[in-house]
């Protein structure tokens, strides 16, 4: 049994934010699942034209190995997504019902967990996951076991705060009231009511993801070269900043701002839905 | 208020050592033996198991805790093995450098977001609504654009494109001298000893850094002023104030005052933010402090340093989360009177 407020609208609603955000998500993932039609080059395959600068033959230029960046740029999303999608679902697998506890359990065990993720969170999130991988090194399982566990707070905090609010209304009541065990009432009827926001802090952590990975990539504790990484690429363009080589660094970035755009839409878009949403109720 | 002082103050041991024990987990975590690490790989194993037993690497683990927290309250963090110097001693050199970046930017931060955010909380016409636009598109590219690579372009346009700015490495150029060094942070110390070229040098070399933290930083803080500001601007009192003729400057005050403590709590957190943020643009600006330090830790596997910086960056964290939630007591009544009871 569940209690999930309705969700079908009748009349539709301006929110330009989530359409135009789920378009661009859509777009990027099909960029990403087209990247061997789309790339005129094989991505990490060495030439002897070292920072060409964007021609013709290379779109976006060549990098100092000679590597083609637009068919790099078309490559990435595929590992960069694939990191910040399965951290980011891990991590609120791991959070929401841990938060969901925190907030349902009374007095002392509720105490203890939201101190202790207090403390988590006292840990610089990028000094920490620097310096996790650094240790365990920069293995895809590595990086998105510490995607996981640096985020799971967030979703610990958003689904504690979640479950106090919602602990107090009338069909929490009901549902105890019936006989429903705490598990039920947490997994039935606190969870799903609380899907939209965890939904929207999803997509943020998405994003946020990919710039992680990218930093961490950059300094050279994430994704390892040659491999087709937004932040591999920025790191091994670096250099040409200073001596006037722009495009090894400048394309990538782009690319990765826009996705982090993309999904920062999304989140927003389903915010605003769910306002609409519930001005209606 | 004394009680929640107290009550804050009692959270604090046990979050402080469970701090230091998820430090300690760190350095479980490498790979292979420490002692093996320490002696080389052409050391022999009975060395090795030598130096195990003496490391007391083979004890139980909380006895191995017991021994770190001991250390740590010895002021002991272990010894860098890139810079063979003890890595407290490491890091307190660099702290001051880091410390002042952030500071700055953090000042400018606030600042901007206080002077923007309450403009265009103020703003009911059609350029605030403009405004709003601005600061919205800003707000999403702020929040998407990576510090690092934002850095970067900052320094092709500002040093390679348009010359303006300085070679940026390093604090100041030491053709100027070396400044006496008093507390550390460059700033400081030149301006307490009229050391005006290494000043003006140190000047040169902070304004892009700080304007690359700044860019990337400012959106969540204008956004959060702006909206507590418009939210108390809609309510009562405000009405209440401006129906009574107040003057604007007295009614900016009182908006103010009610819309504080959400600020104070998100300024109190990117405060944090900006420590992690310090990292990769000290790094490409050569900015010689802690945030550097990490990553070249990283980068050649020094365990101790990074375990240090870690652990002294939560701690940093944790003070300035009880910080937060002291001044919000101060200046909120509410907070107060529950004796802190979220």
């Amino acid at each position: 049994m569940t209690t999930v407020a309705p969700t079908s609208t009748p009349t539709r609603r301006r929110n330009p934010q989530l359409l135009i955000g789920l378009t661009a998500v859509a777009v990027i993932l099909l960029v990403a699942l087209l990247a061997p039609l789309l790339a005129t080059h094989d991505p990490v395959r060495v030439s002897g034209a070292v920072l060409q600068p964007p021609s013709g033959e290379h779109w976006l230029g060549t990098d100092r190995s000679g590597l083609d960046i637009f068919s790099r740029v078309v490559y990435a999303p595929r590992v960069d997504l694939l990191l910040a999608g399965v951290g980011t679902l891990l991590a609120a697998l791991l959070g929401v019902p841990l938060g969901a506890l925190a907030g349902y359990a009374p007095g002392i065990v509720g105490e203890a967990i939201s101190r202790t993720l207090d403390v988590v969170q006292a840990f610089p999130f990028f000094i920490l996951a620097m310096c996790l991988l650094g240790i365990v090194g920069g293995s895809l399982p590595n990086i998105i076991a510490v995607l996981a566990i640096v985020n799971a707070p967030i979703y610990a905090r958003l689904m504690h705060s979640q479950t106090r609010t919602l602990r107090g209304r009338m069909f929490i009541d009901a549902a105890r009231v019936s006989g429903c065990r705490p598990r039920q009432v947490i997994l039935g009827h606190i969870v799903p009511n609380s899907l939209s926001p965890i939904l929207a802090q999803m997509s943020v952590t998405l994003g946020m993801s990919i710039i992680l990975v990218a930093g961490v990539s950059f300094v050279g504790a994430g994704v390892e070269p040659p491999t087709a990484e937004w932040g591999v690429m920025i790191g091994d363009g670096s250099g040409g900043m200073f001596t006037g080589q722009w495009w090894p660094v400048v394309f990538p970035g782009i690319a990765l701002a826009l996705t982090v755009v993309a999904f920062a839409l999304v989140s927003n878009g389903i915010t605003v839905a769910n306002q609409q949403r519930s001005r209606r109720a | 208020m004394s009680r929640l002082i107290g009550r804050r103050l009692a959270l604090l041991v046990p979050q402080l050592l469970l701090i230091c024990f998820v430090s300690f987990l760190l350095i479980q975590l490498t790979p292979g033996s420490q002692a093996r690490a320490q002696l080389g790989s052409s050391a022999s194993d009975e060395a090795v198991a030598a130096l195990e037993d003496e490391l007391g690497l083979n004890d139980p683990w909380p006895a191995q805790f017991v021994r770190y927290l001991g250390g740590l309250l010895r002021g002991d963090l272990g010894t860098s093995w890139t810079t063979g110097q003890p890595v407290l001693d490491d890091i307190a050199r660099r702290a001051p450098a880091t410390l002042e970046l952030i500071t700055v930017s953090f000042a400018v931060i606030i600042v901007l977001a206080l002077l923007l955010g309450l403009a265009g909380g103020f703003a009911r016409n059609l350029l605030g609504r403009i405004g709003d636009k601005i600061s919205y598109v800003y707000s999403l590219m702020a929040g998407a654009v990576p510090d690092f690579w934002f850095a970067m372009i900052m320094v092709f346009v500002f040093y390679y494109t348009f010359p303006i700015a300085v070679a940026p490495v390093g604090q100041y150029d030491e053709a100027f001298g070396t400044p006496a060094v008093i507390t550390g942070s460059v700033l400081i110390d030149t301006i307490v000893t009229g050391d005006v070229p290494v000043l003006v040098s140190h000047l040169d070399h902070l304004i892009l850094p700080v304007l690359a933290l700044v860019f990337i930083n400012t959106a969540p803080i204008l956004r959060m002023v702006r909206s507590s500001v418009g939210e108390a601007l809609t309510s009562g009192y405000i009405t209440l104030a401006r129906a009574n003729g107040l003057p604007q400057r007295r009614i900016v005050g009182y908006a103010l005052r009610s819309a504080l403590p959400p600020i104070v709590t998100l300024a109190g957190v990117w405060y944090t933010m900006l420590i992690a943020g310090a990292v990769l643009t000290e790094t490409i600006f050569s900015w010689g402090g802690v945030g550097q330090y990490a990553v070249q830790a990283v980068q050649s596997a020094d365990w101790a340093a990074l375990q240090g910086v870690v652990l002294l960056a939560a701690l940093l964290s944790l003070l300035v989360y009880l910080a937060i939630d002291l001044v919000h007591a101060w200046i909120d009544p509410r907070v107060r009177a529950s004796g802190g009871t979220r």
